[in-house]
């Protein structure tokens, strides 16, 4: 018997951290409260927003009550993003179910969005290989404000259901769709199409703006809010490295912010324990802080430094974000593990 | 052909033991007082499940949160989707055993 010999797999190349088993095994504890408590404050907010529609038709107002109810209702990423994991909810159906409704919101086939993000975690920020690595160094600076106010996603993403529901699967979608399940996403697309065209059936034949008011415009008008979260993921940062902290970027938020975005401003522990639920990614943050780079100190110190970086590429295409490593943490040491 | 795998005492409660074998990963548990043994490579792709999570008789790859029935190997959660592979077990003494094929 072997306690950890080198036996290859997808996590050998990446830079892992020193943390004891029991620690981490303790972190991965399934629970159905803290996804429950996330959610209930965003439908709450949700509601609070939908009230101030009601409220604003007729008048002027209904232009923020609108945007102001989208940034809410674009956060549906958050949950569809750590139910696509599993690790919402201890308890499957509701894990399962909150998948769904979040992800129509968002606008993704729930086995796509779950097989895509698994490719993701597998071949984070490497470019060409990556499937949800959308841009590469140099970035320009039409892809930040395209990817912060969401039109770098919405139009290929449309593009990509409906291509789906034609029951298309291009070739590169097989490199992370497993056999059969193809199917399941081309279901999964026409169902969704007809969820979201049974709404848009509602506002033509019951003339009523009400799938517009509270779903179609404000799911775009609003956008910016979550894509402003989700551009500082991985943007500027370095590529095709396997160290999560060299590609990958975290950053303090306050109280409303991690709520909406279910703490995944802890990133960088993220994508290295993908098995720790959301709602312990502080406490993972404090058993290995000392071996991550600091955060960016808020979600606009971020974006100023993708846009210095941006500008930095200009003259020097090979510029990336760097956040310095604490000095006993050395980078690019595969395998530390857990002890 | 049976062969000894591990010692039945270093196989944790309510949780799970790597052991390599002639290069073969596997993966002992013990669920309610019953010993398993699976193999220790998720199906989905290649990640020791050891390092993954066992909640009642599922074990949870740490790479992508594919899930395996720990009893039978079946699939209990996306991205996995090929079963994963069961060994008969039985306990000789202080010895965990599993038969392999001739």
């Amino acid at each position: 018997m072997s306690a950890a010999p080198a036996v290859p797999t997808v996590r050998s190349a990446w830079w892992e951290p020193r943390i004891h088993r029991a620690t981490l095994k303790g972190l991965m504890k399934r629970s159905d409260g803290p996804g429950l408590q996330f959610l209930a404050v965003w439908l709450v907010l949700l509601v609070v927003a939908g009230v101030g529609i009601h409220l604003a038709q007729g008048s002027l107002w209904i232009v923020p009550a609108v945007i102001a109810y989208g940034l809410v209702l674009g956060f549906a990423y958050a949950p569809s993003h750590e139910c696509a994991h599993g690790t919402a909810f201890r308890t499957r159906w509701l894990n399962e179910a909150v998948f769904w409704v979040s992800s129509f919101v968002w606008g993704e086939s729930p086995t796509h969005r779950r097989f895509a993000h698994s490719h993701h975690h597998t071949h984070t920020w490497h470019w060409k290989v990556d499937a949800q690595m959308g841009y590469s160094n140099p970035v320009r600076m039409r892809t930040w404000l395209g990817d912060v106010i969401g039109l770098l996603e919405f139009w290929p993403r449309a593009k990509l259901m409906v291509r789906h529901a034609s029951g298309r699967i291009l070739e590169r979608e097989r490199a992370y769709l497993p056999p059969g399940e193809d199917r399941t996403v081309v279901r999964e697309a026409r169902l969704l199409m007809a969820g979201y065209l049974g709404l848009l059936a509602w506002a033509a034949i019951g003339q009523t703006w009400v799938p517009l008011l509270y779903f179609f415009i404000p799911r775009f008008a609003g956008a910016f809010g979550v894509y402003s979260f989700i551009t500082t993921q991985h943007m500027a940062m370095a590529q095709d490295v396997f160290d999560h902290r060299l590609c990958t970027r975290s950053m303090n938020n306050g109280w409303l912010g991690r709520v909406l975005y279910w703490n995944m401003n802890y990133h960088i522990e993220h994508h290295i324990y993908p098995s720790v639920p959301f709602h312990a990614l502080p406490a993972l943050n404090a058993a290995i802080r000392d071996q991550l780079p600091a955060p960016s100190p808020s979600l606009l110190a971020a974006h100023l430094e993708i846009v210095r970086v941006i500008l930095a590429q200009r003259t020097d295409p090979k510029a990336v974000a760097v956040h310095p490593l604490p000095a006993a943490a050395v980078p690019g040491a595969p395998g530390t593990s857990a002890v | 052909m049976w062969v000894t795998l591990c010692r039945t005492a270093e196989v944790p409660d309510e949780d799970v033991l790597e052991v390599i074998r002639e290069g073969h990963v596997y993966c002992a548990y013990r669920i309610a007082g019953r010993h398993y043994v699976t193999d220790g490579i998720c199906t989905h792709a290649v990640a020791r499940l050891a390092e993954g999570y066992v909640l009642d008789d599922v074990i949870e790859c740490p790479m992508h949160n594919g899930r395996f029935h720990i009893p039978t190997g079946r699939v209990e959660g996306p991205p996995a989707c090929e079963p994963l592979r069961t060994y008969p077990i039985r306990v000789e003494g202080e010895a965990l055993c599993i038969e392999l094929p001739d």
